[in-house]
């Protein structure tokens, strides 16, 4: 058997798992999935459904990190796996409601192989991500928008209410449901909890992907607060989320688009806070220029209003500006929540 | 008589404009070498936009792109092509990104200009049209709105601080100055701005305070070099030199960072009298000069032969325009001059220095007494008590035998504490006064000033002085054809004038000029 033969992870093919799924097809990784290279992705159903299957794939591994051990790379990849199948479960017996359920999850041994052995993950079917569903045109599917965002709020605030910190929310990872009337967040791959070790913390880094990053990890500056850190990272992240919706540019690059050249984080060679206040002088020209891409004046000052209290370039001034003096609840999503509700709910008669 | 009465030693004081020009002139970025920036992938963003093309995966890898600074793919050029062809679909905003995008790829942004103004004129009645047109108080209204809108924006706070102290309302300065600086207590632009700002309102003591409060001080040689310029007025040693010349040797910064540093330092050490130890800074401070630095090289070169600069041998310097001026001056270019005085001036309009430069050259030279006048009216705006503008106005004023004006200026000049003054600037007040009350017809006070001030300008050996007291007095003599005017006209006709003061020689020769068609 070659390498590329000597494969369980492409074998399920027609297995039925856990006495419950048949595999029917295999298929691309999901979008915006964490690892996509690392698994192997199949179509699976039951009587009553058509899922979707992510099964460790070994094997890619050892081609990627050749130099290498083979235990140490098993041992990763194994804590990885690991670590988001106990998210996920956490999340489903949580029954977090708009945060891609998991539905399944196993090993399957399959003989014959160097590793018999196929973890996988079975999660709920997306009709796919957010970017299949957005116009950035002004004025398109106001209300649409407003409640895909109002979802993500509440899943953000369901991951926090059990010490999940998301930390790589982006387009990718808002996945549609019911043909596009319901948004949940999905890939918790790269997320962080406060009661179980991830494996991906590494001292405080940005775990996510950094094109989508808060300022601060751009320019290597770590939170040291864990709270601190993860919250304020995910309300960035959220109202970069927003910016995205309407404008098609993420916050990072709107701030990097309105600064002066020398201060983008790959030409900057100094401190973060050396850097903070022009990029605080970029943050409110992004604010202005996000707020034209919207007709109606009211609306604009509402979401302006929003993203500025979650996308300030530095943590201390995230969070609503009532919510930053109460201890412990600066980062909280009730506020923007309570917001989106009411505009998604205005904006079917009023920001037509 | 109006008078340059230039400092006696020029310091590297930072030069205060507005952000924007600051920003591009380079005195912000950071190229410390110790610092390197994450290596960011975008291969997501292309297996996702490579699976499904539709304007949602192209804006998620142009943004990618953009934020890692990549733009050498041929992925992105499809995904820009895609949206361009999609424009129903696509944003303002992200449009403009494609072409930030496109931008990026095809060059590297180098400012190579050398004049970077808010406005740039070419004459002296597009100068009066801007002070005139209300312009300044449109910025300032519009600067106020964003300091509403942008509560914890320092830099606007900054701007606005320096627009009101163009009109010279110094209190409402300050206390923009020191919202800034609250926001912002370590800030390089907030602080050279602030010490700028009270050493402008001679607020020393509090433009140390807060440099030294900052903690960015010790470690960037643009508030290192403030310090020492502060200390140095002050009278004082800055206890920041050794740090500064550690900073210098260790070669951490650029050129260009460290150039008012190393000349800062380098002058200090010219004063001490250690030559040797001075060139060594001044020649790398000239490695990559700013305008400051190259200005304070253009000073120290008037007097000391060993260090001889051609300012205009320096091409990447942007807005050289004070070095520039003091060397058409020096070299009896006066319009030269004029118009680069005018440019330093609009590049740094609270600065009474580019304007006294100017209305000398306009009023005493170029006889331009509209443009002088200007000038000076100007100048007083920021500088309400300067004795210099209002001696000079109020010189410009009589020989244009405007009296009545002249009386309203030395009104307010008698406001001023005169005893505190310098030798120098009583000189020439007497001799303006003398001015006026010739031009006034009060023939006996006139004379007793004038004589007044040569007796003192002997006193002090101040011969440029004296003899520019005794031309003007000539010339006001020959006139009004006083008795007196004879014996003047031979102490003229015998006067040794220092060849390397031009102006001095100019209008003493013009002054000769008048004798001779008197003596016709």
């Amino acid at each position: 058997m070659n390498k590329s033969t000597d494969n369980a992870a492409n074998a399920l093919e027609g297995r039925l798992l856990n006495d419950r799924w048949l595999v029917t097809k295999k298929v691309e990784p999901k979008p915006g999935a964490t690892g996509g290279f690392f698994s192997v992705c199949y179509l699976v159903e039951d009587k009553k459904k058509v899922a979707f299957l992510k099964a460790l794939n070994f094997q890619a591994f050892f081609q990627l990190f050749s130099g290498k051990s083979v235990v140490e790379i098993i041992n990763e990849q194994t804590k990885a796996f690991k670590y988001e199948r106990d998210l996920l479960l956490k999340c489903k017996n949580r029954r977090l409601s708009k945060v891609t359920m998991i539905l399944d999850e196993g090993e399957e041994y399959i003989d014959g192989f160097t590793i018999a052995n196929v973890p996988y993950l079975i999660f709920e079917m997306a009709d796919g991500d957010v970017r299949s569903h957005l116009n950035f045109c002004k004025d398109i599917e106001i209300a649409w928008k407003l409640n895909s965002l109002h979802d993500v709020a509440v899943g953000l605030r369901q991951l926090h209410s059990i010490n999940i910190g998301h930390q790589d929310l982006k387009p990718s990872n808002v996945l549609l449901f019911q043909k596009g009337i319901l948004s949940k967040i999905g890939d918790l791959g790269r997320s962080l909890c406060g009661d179980i070790d991830a494996p991906h913390e590494n001292g405080g880094n940005f775990p996510g992907e950094f094109t989508y990053a808060p300022p601060e990890y751009l320019y290597r500056f770590k939170e040291p607060d864990w709270n601190k850190r993860v919250r304020s990272t995910d309300m960035y992240l959220f109202g970069s989320l927003i910016v995205f919706y309407f404008t098609g540019i993420n916050m990072t690059a709107l701030i990097s688009k309105n600064i002066d050249p020398q201060f983008k984080w790959d030409k900057w060679r100094g401190a973060f806070s050396d850097v903070t206040d022009y990029l605080v002088d970029g943050f409110y020209k992004a604010i202005k220029e996000f707020k034209s891409a919207l007709s109606n004046t009211e609306l604009a000052d509402e979401l302006g209003f929003i993203v500025e209290y979650c996308c300030f370039p530095y943590p201390e001034k995230r969070g609503h500006p009532t919510a930053i003096s109460q201890i412990g609840n600066q980062y909280d999503f009730q506020r923007p929540i309570t917001r989106f509700d009411v505009l998604a709910k205005k904006a079917t008669y009023m920001f037509k | 008589m109006a008078v340059i009465l230039e400092t006696k030693e020029r310091r590297v004081i930072p030069n205060w404009r507005d952000y924007k020009r600051t920003l591009q002139i380079g005195e912000l970025g950071s190229n410390n070498k110790l610092y390197s920036p994450i290596k960011i992938s975008i291969d997501r963003a292309i297996i996702d936009w490579n699976e499904n093309r539709n304007i949602g995966t192209a804006a998620d890898l142009i943004n990618s792109a953009f934020v890692a600074g990549i733009h050498d793919k041929d992925e992105i050029n499809s995904a820009i092509k895609f949206i361009r062809n999609n424009l129903n679909k696509a944003s303002k905003s992200l449009l403009q990104l494609t072409e930030l995008l496109k931008v990026y790829e095809s060059t590297t942004i180098i400012h190579t200009k050398s004049s970077i103004l808010e406005i740039d004129i070419d004459t002296v009645d597009e100068f009066q049209a801007f002070i005139n047109n209300h312009v300044l108080f449109k910025i300032i209204n519009k600067t106020k709105n964003r300091t509403r809108k942008e509560l914890y924006n320092p830099i606007v706070w900054i701007d606005l601080a320096r627009l009101y102290s163009l009109l010279g309302q110094e209190k409402k300065a300050e206390r923009a100055v020191l919202i800034a600086l609250h926001l912002a207590p370590n800030n390089r632009f907030v602080l050279r701005s602030a010490t700028r700002f009270f050493i402008h309102a001679k607020q020393f003591e509090k433009a140390l305070y807060y440099l030294r409060k900052s903690r960015s001080l010790k470690n960037d040689p643009w508030l290192i070099s403030a310090h020492i310029a502060t200390s140095s007025i002050m009278g004082r040693y800055s206890p920041l030199i050794k740090d500064g010349k550690r900073i210098i040797k260790s070669k951490t910064f650029s050129d260009f960072e460290t150039t008012e540093l190393a000349i800062s330092i380098g002058s200090l050490e010219y004063n001490e009298g250690s030559f040797k130890k001075a060139k060594q800074l001044l020649q790398i401070s000239m490695r990559q000069p700013n305008d400051n630095s190259l200005a304070q090289m253009e000073w120290l070169s008037r007097n000391e032969p060993r260090l001889q600069i051609d300012p205009f041998s320096f091409n990447n310097v942007i807005n050289p325009f004070e070095a520039y001026a003091f060397d058409n001056f020096e070299n009896g270019q006066w319009k030269d001059a004029f118009y680069n005085c005018i440019k330093w001036f609009l590049d740094i309009p609270f600065s009474k220095r580019p304007i006294i430069l100017g209305s000398f050259i306009a009023g005493s030279l170029l006889k331009d007494k509209p443009a002088a006048i200007a000038l000076c009216e100007v100048g007083l705006q920021a500088n309400p008590r300067n004795p210099t503008l209002l001696n000079n106005i109020i010189y410009d004023f009589a020989t244009s035998d405007n009296i009545e004006k002249c009386y309203s200026y030395i009104d307010q000049l008698k406001e001023i504490d005169l005893s505190s003054l310098t030798k120098e600037s009583k000189i020439c007040i007497q001799a303006t006064l003398g001015l006026v009350a010739i031009r006034d017809n009060d023939f006996e006070n006139g004379n007793m000033l004038y004589k007044l001030s040569i007796e003192n300008a002997g006193k002090i050996k101040n011969d440029y002085l004296k003899n520019l007291s005794i031309v003007n007095f000539t010339r006001e003599l020959i006139l009004k054809n006083l008795p007196e005017k004879e014996k003047y006209k031979e102490i003229v006709k015998e006067m040794e004038v220092d060849k390397n003061r031009k102006d001095l020689v100019f209008i003493r020769d013009e002054v000769i000029d008048l004798i001779n068609k008197d003596n016709k």
